[in-house]
């Protein structure tokens, strides 16, 4: 059955992040009342999607190696877009991602102070990028490269989970249609099953977010349209976790998001017991 | 009244003996006489840290009669203030402060076994305790008589609710938290088994066979690496998940 190798430190799986970085991502994030501009979304989404993997993967001891992960930019240029110590990296093991985020920010967040009351704690936010708006969207392009690096990744690791990219972007491709670039990623195959694509569209419509549809028809542009028909549909066994998640799923829900959060599909990876009362 | 009990333990495939997150108690064999005896596993949860030493600050406390059903809640505050103190000793990076703000979590299923003559003439009483998917079964005469609390091997999944360290993670747990009681007669021998290996006895018991003729065969300390052979080969086989195994075996001898 695909999708059921199991992730391991001998066997680790792979995450690959597409990150626009167009000059079209300084334009307002999620309608006019916001003050954030859309790159600011996508670096929010990025650090907290490395971070949240991070997390997942650490332990007592140390930080295990059950992912590698690179991200690539594409916008003026395409190529490696991890900052600092891990600059040029196409990818990394988790636990240096770790180790080596370009800065520590303290942030506030509320949180529930167990008596039914909401407290606020100080809590450390790892930064590895910062927001980039500049140039056009290359997103065939960047989606080439991100198969040239997959292909790469599964020679080395033919009998892994099968590798996940998520490309995070506001849809507008400048290089002309990404559906047979994106078909390119989705084709390469490890002994459990096929590589997977989803996408994150960050858009300027206030619109609610939508996450994990199994159908384009409540999608509001031909972009996000677009991006959903590309996206890989979820895995039986995400499937299922999605559901105990509560999220609504179908037959045809696939790995996309609408001026969402794709942090759930951290949780959707099995690396061992998750306790179902952890949220 | 006499009790001989064992376990046999194993680490997921792939990782160390330091890496095993199960726990057991008590972890020396048993061959003596008492009124009372207490049994627990436990079985710490793969994506919190510090679980390993979660599951052995329970099944520990069980064992000192701490975790009953009824003071449970009373006891939990304790013992969670204590692993805190444990783990925050040293300053910790970012990623393992965070991981430790949710804390640790841990199934466990604990067996008290008091001797008495009751009004039907049996031998003894036992009551057990249950949160999450490690599970104890009761064999007599070649029967199995009660599965607890998982009754079917579909039950199983990767996300059991778990008792956590954090105190705001236990609210729904009474719910989750399962007690059981029954007699006990001279010949009865309990199994008592984290999730991995439960669902593989559960299975067997569904095809129609006798899973706990092999588990009762594992018979002295001397055959702890025939355990080993046998867990790996049933991971090769895929008969079981590659996880963390652990048995109590307790026996009530003729």
């Amino acid at each position: 059955m695909p999708y059921t190798a199991e992730i391991s430190r001998s066997n680790p799986s792979c995450f690959l992040f597409l990150i626009d970085q167009s000059g079209s991502m300084q334009d307002p994030f999620q309608g006019g009342e916001s003050t954030k501009i859309k790159a600011d979304g996508v670096a929010d989404a990025i650090n907290r999607l490395l971070q949240n993997l991070v997390i997942k993967c650490a332990k007592e001891e140390g930080v295990r190696d059950y992912y590698h992960v690179g991200v690539i930019g594409y916008g003026a240029t395409v190529g490696p877009a991890f900052i600092g110590a891990l600059a040029g990296k196409e990818l990394a093991p988790i636990s240096e991602i770790a180790t080596m985020p370009a800065r520590v920010e303290e942030r506030t967040k509320q949180v529930d102070d167990g008596v039914g009351g909401l407290v606020d704690q100080t809590i450390k936010f790892p930064v590895w990028f910062d927001p980039v708006a500049n140039g056009g969207t290359p997103m065939c392009q960047a989606l080439s490269s991100s198969q040239s690096i997959l292909s790469g990744w599964l020679k080395k690791y033919p009998d892994c989970f099968p590798p996940i990219a998520i490309n995070i972007t506001d849809g507008e491709s400048t290089d002309g249609d990404p559906t047979s670039a994106a078909n390119g990623i989705k084709s390469l195959v490890s002994s459990d099953g096929n590589a997977l694509l989803f996408n994150v569209h960050v858009s300027s419509q206030g619109v609610m977010p939508i996450e994990f549809p199994d159908s384009e028809a409540r999608l509001p542009d031909q972009y996000a349209q677009l991006l959903f028909r590309i996206s890989s549909p979820l895995p039986d066994y995400m499937r299922s976790i999605a559901q105990q998640e509560g999220f609504t799923v179908s037959d045809g829900t696939r790995g996309f998001v609408f001026n969402g959060n794709m942090v759930s599909v951290i949780k959707f990876l099995d690396i061992g017991t998750r306790p179902s009362n952890l949220r | 009244m006499h009790i001989l009990s064992q376990a046999f333990w194993l680490p997921k495939a792939g990782n160390s003996k330091e890496e095993y997150e199960d726990a057991f108690w008590p972890e020396q064999q048993i061959d003596q006489s008492a009124k009372t005896f207490r049994f627990a596993v436990a079985d710490g949860a793969t994506e919190t840290s510090f679980s390993g030493l979660w599951a052995k600050m329970l099944v520990r406390a069980y064992c000192r009669g701490n975790l009953a059903e009824k003071i449970l809640f009373k006891s939990l505050p304790a013992l969670q203030k204590r692993w805190l103190e444990c783990v925050s000793k040293t300053p910790l990076p970012w990623f393992a402060e965070e991981k430790l703000r949710s804390g640790a979590f841990s199934s466990i299923v604990g067996l008290t076994i008091k001797h008495g003559t009751s009004r039907n003439g049996k031998l003894a009483r036992w009551k057990a305790l249950a949160i999450g998917d490690s599970c104890l079964f009761q064999v007599r005469g070649n029967k199995l008589i009660t599965p607890f609390p998982f009754t079917d091997s579909e039950q199983f999944n990767s996300r059991p609710s778990l008792l956590s360290s954090n105190p705001i993670y236990n609210e729904g747990i009474l719910n989750s938290s399962m007690q059981k009681s029954g007699s006990l007669d001279e010949g009865d021998t309990f199994y008592l088994m984290t999730d991995a290996l439960a669902c593989w006895f559960l299975r067997a018991v569904e095809s129609n066979q006798k899973p706990w003729e092999i588990l009762r065969d594992f018979a002295t300390s001397d055959e702890m690496a025939s355990f080993s052979d046998w867990i790996a080969n049933l991971r090769k086989a895929h008969l079981i998940r590659n996880d963390d195994v652990t048995l109590l075996r307790v026996e009530v001898p003729l």
